[in-house]
């Protein structure tokens, strides 16, 4: 592989501004390595070539004569998670009934990426509807773990987070409702960020829980994930939970020094980890402890109860989201002309895989009548428990720090047959979505050469000082450094 | 926990899905993950207040002003049949 590949996001920028490279060469050699390589990873379900080759020439020409101002995605290949539409370029959500549909508008991310002259080479892979945590539920089939061919790359996002680990692109763009950014990233031994919900505008990004999606980076480091933050964020009149942060530089902490700084280790969160992935989080805790920051055990009582509630909440959100889909308006249609009624009922059953069936149908089961009080209600008003749970902590402690996944990646098929276990997959990620907080996860050792990652858990709106703890555990480590062989 | 024929094919026929033959395994996949929310009942939330979303935003209201987003062929790229700028569907009502 091209030693360019192996730069982080910000190293890439930093050249393509000094006009060390153009981002000709730099495009060229991503497409160079994506043909060659990713039909053993199946990360992409789009490749965009030849817009992406003119786009980065055009680009070259303009900057040689200063006609834009260089800004930092300008010129960089950047990967999106096909649940994120862009005009006028297939958007599938790796489904049947989404196929081939061309979206007619650009989501906000992808206005603001292409503003800034970023380049979009292509659409990632993902778990149906970006639900699963494997990427096994994809119409397009399986995306391989570049550290393990045989293995999961984790998921939903595990297009993004495998083209970031076998360097096709330095950055990508996932979507995190349970943990989609944070546990393929960790799988997949990459950094992976979902901001404070309400930080990234969710308009163009294909619904599944409305209340928990969350639109996010995956890069080489902290520091990458931060100034794509700062590209993609703001307040969108489109999606009225979007808003203005009080600061506007995501990265402007992560020079401050962690020394006398508060982490809470929650204990809840060890219970169903392995080993190996303890002995590396004790290893991490260290690190930051010889970088001066304080670490205390903390209790979170109510997180063993956060997979359950995420169960009732996401497929409810997501029953209701995807009841849009008729075979009317866009989408796959079944041949069965009977009557529309028919048509709708087999248009949805064969174009839907199972695991969006089974959540669909948990989803109606939690709001039908009878249900709703017991189900849905309940679980919102565990929710504002587990809300004030986190902010009590908060008050104690500038971060968190948890794993990211319970296990390093799996085999392919190994939970597929079991719902349940796959969804333990997510029990450290699924916590900081229902109460809508910042989080990264970082790679933070190797057990069998397989990846670990860490998770740094901020209070809300403080996104920043998650970048800062990740930037300094990466400035002091070398483990973002590796690259698997593919 | 157990889901009954009937209720299976009303919670199907609300979810706008059939599954044929084979449903076996939904339905068990359905009853042991729906079991494991009886947990939740052992939490007290009497009086507390359900959380819909974790944004302490309030009335975030647009002005109601219609305004043209797509043109009446860009909404048709994507349909499955369509007809005179109109979209086609199969019959409503059945034969008698």
């Amino acid at each position: 592989m091209n030693k360019l590949l192996e730069l982080s996001t910000t190293e890439l920028s930093n050249l393509i501004s000094t006009k060390k490279i153009s981002s000709e060469e730099l495009v060229s050699e991503s497409l160079n390595h994506i043909k060659n390589n990713d039909p053993k990873i199946n990360s992409f379900i789009t490749v965009l070539e030849k817009d992406a080759l003119n786009k980065a020439k055009e680009l070259d020409n303009k900057l040689s004569k200063n006609e834009i101002d260089h800004s930092f995605l300008t010129g960089i290949p950047i990967m999106l998670k096909d649940n994120i539409s862009t005009k006028g370029i297939k958007t599938t959500a790796a489904s049947k009934i989404l196929e081939n549909y061309v979206s007619p508008y650009d989501s906000f991310v992808t206005k603001k990426i292409l503003n800034n002259n970023g380049i979009i080479i292509g659409k990632g892979n993902l778990d149906e509807f970006a639900m699963g945590s494997s990427n096994e539920t994809s119409y397009f089939g399986v995306v391989k773990n570049p550290w393990d061919t045989n293995r999961v790359p984790g998921g939903s996002s595990g297009g993004p987070a495998a083209a970031v680990s076998a360097g096709f692109v330095s950055c990508s763009l996932g979507s995190d409702t349970g943990g989609s950014i944070r546990q393929p990233a960790s799988l997949c031994g990459v950094s992976g960020m979902k901001p404070t919900y309400g930080t990234v505008s969710r308009y163009g990004l294909i619904a599944f829980a409305s209340s928990l999606d969350q639109i996010g980076p995956i890069a080489r480091t902290a520091e990458d994930c931060g100034n794509i933050l700062n590209v993609i964020s703001g307040k969108d009149n489109n999606d009225s939970t979007s808003y203005e942060k009080d600061f506007n530089n995501f990265n402007s902490k992560i020079n401050d020094d962690i020394n006398g700084l508060k982490i809470g280790v929650p204990k809840d969160y060890l219970k169903n980890v392995d080993p190996k992935i303890k002995t590396i989080l004790e290893e991490s805790i260290k690190e930051f402890e010889e970088l001066g920051a304080v670490v205390e055990e903390i209790e979170l009582p109510l997180t063993e109860y956060c997979m359950d509630v995420y169960y009732i909440i996401a497929p409810s959100e997501a029953s209701s989201n995807l009841s849009r889909y008729d075979g009317v308006k866009y989408g796959f249609r079944s041949s069965n002309k009977d009557n529309s009624r028919a048509s709708l009922v087999d248009s949805r059953s064969e174009g839907f895989g199972d695991e969006v069936k089974r959540r669909i149908m948990i989803g109606t089961y939690t709001l039908s009548a009878g249900y709703y009080d017991a189900y849905y209600k309940k679980a919102q008003q565990i929710r504002t428990l587990i809300v004030k749970e986190f902010y009590n902590a908060f008050k104690r402690f500038d971060v968190l720090l948890a794993p990211t996944s319970p296990t390093t990646a799996f085999k392919i098929n190994e939970k597929t047959n079991d719902p349940i276990k796959m969804y333990q997959s997510d029990l450290c990620t699924i916590p900081v979505n229902i109460a809508g907080l910042p989080a990264i996860s970082i790679p933070a050792g190797f057990d069998n050469n397989l990846p670990v990652g860490i998770q740094i858990i901020g209070p809300q709106n403080g996104d920043q000082k998650v970048i800062q703890f990740a930037h300094k555990f990466q400035e002091n480590t070398k483990w973002h450094l590796k690259y698997p062989k593919i | 926990m157990k889901i009954s024929k009937k209720e299976f094919e009303n919670l199907s026929k609300l979810a706008s899905l059939s599954f044929e033959s084979n449903n076996e395994n939904i339905v068990s996949d359905l009853e042991k993950i729906l079991s494991r929310f009886e947990s939740l009942s052992k939490i007290d939330t009497f009086n507390v207040e359900p959380t819909s979303h974790v944004t302490s935003l309030e009335n975030s209201m647009r002005e109601d002003k219609t305004k043209t987003i797509l043109s009446n062929e860009e909404i048709l790229q994507n349909s499955p049949e369509n007809t005179s700028g109109q979209i086609k569907i199969p019959r409503v009502f059945d034969n008698e």
